[in-house]
């Protein structure tokens, strides 16, 4: 019997599911199960993985016709015969101490989860090389964290507002008897955040959890995840707004939350708003745009989300209009400051045009102003407006030089 | 008699060596010795190969005078016993199950040469040099060298490979030149007769050293290709691999011309170049009577009226 089984759900994922698997098979700790659950793949992955299954006899294949990931992710788990659980996305490659060290972590701290940190990847351009970029990990609260099940809980929010490394199911290994004897699934009637729940719902059932830092998942961004038309998901604000509500039940689970815990939920309660209404798409006609409407309203049906908005301290600036409008539970308000604050941040991150005639003469101007004033404010405000020209073009600039002159926010 | 014999040139790599044998020697396959070719390593390399000769039986080391890769290696073939053999270069190592899936491929399909797929480390990332899709190729030996001709499955690097004894015979590796497999591994696949590739990578090829002989920058001794990839076509004409001909007329331009365009590039001039550019102006009247893209031909006479310059200058503008 294997000590850990490793599950991947397979969906279509020929350009990279080798990649994934070798990642997995090729680590140092041997004593493992890897279970590639095919999905109905219409490619060539369900090929992919009966080579690796005949090469390694560690490797099993399941078959199921498309029912989507969690239902996937719930026949590998029914499947599994190792003592602990890990589950790795079939586009994502994992360190050679992946499970490892996870494992040697649980068995060292007599944990019921170990979660560890997650390296992004990004490739750059459609045939270019990877780059790591950020990571997600424990690290705000430290490097290497044990809590029994009360501080666990007390801690709860701040780890997810903080480290945003504790929805996901991959960066961690989980006890299949915890998994068994509460009869713990991926729920199939969400179509957004439904690993979320399986979490909130182990972690509910941890006497102690143990986190390291180091990023031993490496979650690939593929360039051409980048064309992917973002499809819409049904449900999306509810099921965003039942997990929202999960957490805060985990939260209060343990008694009521200190100050400083209720103000962590607040902030990831108004991020994960934002996230979801960013998520919604661009109404092209009227009937879309009604369904907009009823998914903001649905988002206004749960109290404790409009609460948030007043009780958090951090609100990103672009959608401080955003506050107004939810407090005043006004939909279309609400719809508008979502868009506005989108196109604004659009601004911001895209690259300006070419500089102008203009542009390129007030450049120069305000070049000339940063070096014949060698210090003090001139030379400041000099170099500032120099910036801002050739960062973001003559229109952003003017405006912002408006809204500093009239004493209004960076709005308008 | 063991049944591999793992050859390891070693020169200057003490800060590496340990990562490399010890992935050897924790190999799944463990029938198998390792040659350590000490090539009068300046650093702690001796010590260290006489270390693990120490504790393990499995290991054997030579210390020789400096003279290069190509004479490391072929002293650790004179001295090899197994029945196949495998070059492992000093600063790289393996995952730990490459032989076992390498003799089994052998084994299974008959076949004297076995190739699996290998992934580069660079200080800051790890390229894949595949999809590593499992999948299996078997190939004769003139497909197998059009792979070479195609940079596809079977490459023309020596360190990913498990060779039959048979295959080698009296090849070596040429000493004192650069780029020695690309002189070498071809008549390796010309004497085996049946090849099998499994494209997953166990090898890993470390690309994070600026020391290492094929360092960043271009200079003289990269030139060396040329010179194998002449030899090829002598020696893929006199064995009679004709299907392969125009394929490798067409590399074999594009490469000696890129490497003439790079001398001109960071000016690089000598006798080596001097060579070079009389073998280009002999290919210019050779390739009038055998077939290769015509505008390699033009370009080839361009350079031998016109001079590098010249060339290097209409190469500039077409960037």
């Amino acid at each position: 019997m294997p000590t850990v089984s490793v599950i991947v759900p397979v969906y279509n994922a020929e350009n990279y599911l080798g990649w994934c698997i070798n990642s997995i098979l090729k680590q140092s700790f041997r004593d493992l199960e890897l279970i590639l659950v095919n999905d109905g793949s219409t490619d060539g992955s369900l090929e992919i993985c009966r080579r690796y299954a005949a090469l390694d006899s560690r490797v099993r294949v399941l078959t199921l016709e498309n029912s989507g990931v969690s239902a996937a992710r719930n026949a590998g788990m029914q499947a599994a015969q190792g003592e602990f659980i890990q589950f790795v996305d079939s586009d994502d490659v994992v360190s050679p101490d992946f499970t490892g060290k996870l494992l040697e972590t649980l068995r060292f701290c007599d944990a019921d989860i170990a979660i560890c940190g997650i390296q992004v990847v990004e490739q750059q351009g459609e045939n270019g090389g990877y780059k790591a970029t950020h990571q997600f990990s424990c690290r705000p609260l430290g490097h290497f964290c044990v809590m029994v099940r009360p501080l666990f809980i007390q801690n709860m929010a701040r780890l997810f507002w903080e480290t945003c490394c504790m929805e996901g199911p991959c960066n961690r290994i989980y006890r299949t008897s915890i998994i068994r004897e509460n009869g713990l699934e991926f729920p199939l009637d969400m179509s957004y955040g439904e690993d979320c729940m399986f979490n909130i719902e182990y972690y509910s059932r941890c006497r102690r959890a143990a986190l390291i830092s180091q990023p031993l998942y490496y979650y690939l961004w593929h360039f051409q995840h980048a064309s992917l038309a973002r499809s819409h998901k049904p449900n999306l604000v509810e099921n965003q707004m039942r997990q929202v509500m999960a957490l805060r039940r985990l939260c209060e689970s343990e008694g009521e939350m200190t100050k400083p815990a209720a103000q962590a939920l607040a902030n990831y309660c108004v991020g994960q708003c934002i996230k979801s209404l960013n998520m919604l798409p661009h109404p092209q006609d009227v009937q879309e745009l009604d369904e907009c409407r009823r998914e903001v309203m649905r988002m206004l049906s749960y109290p404790e989300a409009v609460k948030s908005f007043d009780e958090a301290n951090y609100i990103p600036p672009e959608y401080a209009p955003l506050v107004g409008a939810v407090k005043g539970c006004d939909v279309d308000g609400i719809l508008n400051a979502v868009a506005t604050a989108e196109k604004r941040l659009h601004q911001i991150n895209t690259p300006p045009p070419r500089p102008g005639f203009a542009n390129r003469v007030l450049a120069k101007l305000f070049g000339g102003l940063e070096r014949l004033f060698r210090k003090g404010p001139v030379h400041k405000w000099a170099r500032i407006m120099r910036l801002n020209l050739e960062t973001m073009g003559l229109k952003i600039t003017f405006r912002r030089m408006l809204g500093k002159l009239t004493g209004r926010s960076a709005q308008g | 008699m063991p049944q591999i014999s793992v050859i390891v040139p070693v020169y200057n790599v003490q800060r590496y060596l340990r990562r490399c044998v010890d992935s050897i020697l924790s190999q799944t396959f463990s029938d198998l010795e390792v040659i350590l070719v000490d090539d009068g390593s300046p650093d702690r390399c001796g010590a260290i190969c006489d270390e693990y000769a120490a504790a393990d039986p499995r290991v054997k080391v030579i210390h020789k005078p400096n003279g290069g890769l190509s004479s490391a290696r072929n002293a650790g073939i004179e001295a090899a016993a197994g029945e196949y053999l495998a070059f492992v270069d000093s600063d790289d190592w393996l995952d730990a199950d490459m032989f076992e899936q390498l003799h089994r491929l052998c084994t299974a399909h008959g076949a004297q040469i076995a190739e699996c797929s290998y992934r580069s480390i660079y200080r800051d990332t790890v390229t894949e040099e595949t999809p590593c899709t499992a999948g299996v190729i078997e190939a004769g030996p003139s497909e197998a060298i059009r792979g070479i001709l195609e940079w596809k499955h079977f490459k023309p690097v020596a360190w990913n490979k498990l060779y039959h004894r048979s295959v080698i015979g009296s090849t070596r590796y040429p000493e004192g030149w650069l780029h020695e497999d690309e002189f070498t591994t071809y008549k390796f696949f010309a004497a085996a007769k049946k090849l099998v590739y499994l494209d997953v990578s166990k090898y890993n090829y470390d690309r994070s050293r600026t020391d290492s002989i094929t360092g960043e920058a271009f200079r003289e001794a990269n030139l060396d290709s040329c010179f194998a990839l002449r030899e090829r076509r002598e020696f893929l004409h006199h064995f009679g691999f004709d299907e392969l001909e125009e394929q490798d007329n067409n590399v074999y331009c594009w490469v000696l011309l890129d490497r003439l365009y790079q001398c001109y590039r960071n000016r690089i001039a000598g006798p080596k170049v001097d060579a070079v550019l009389a073998m280009a102006a002999e290919d210019a009247v050779y390739f009038e009577s055998h077939p290769v893209s015509p505008v390699y031909l033009l370009q080839l006479q361009l350079l031998r009226d016109n001079g590098l310059k010249a060339y290097g200058q209409m190469r500039d503008k077409q960037q």
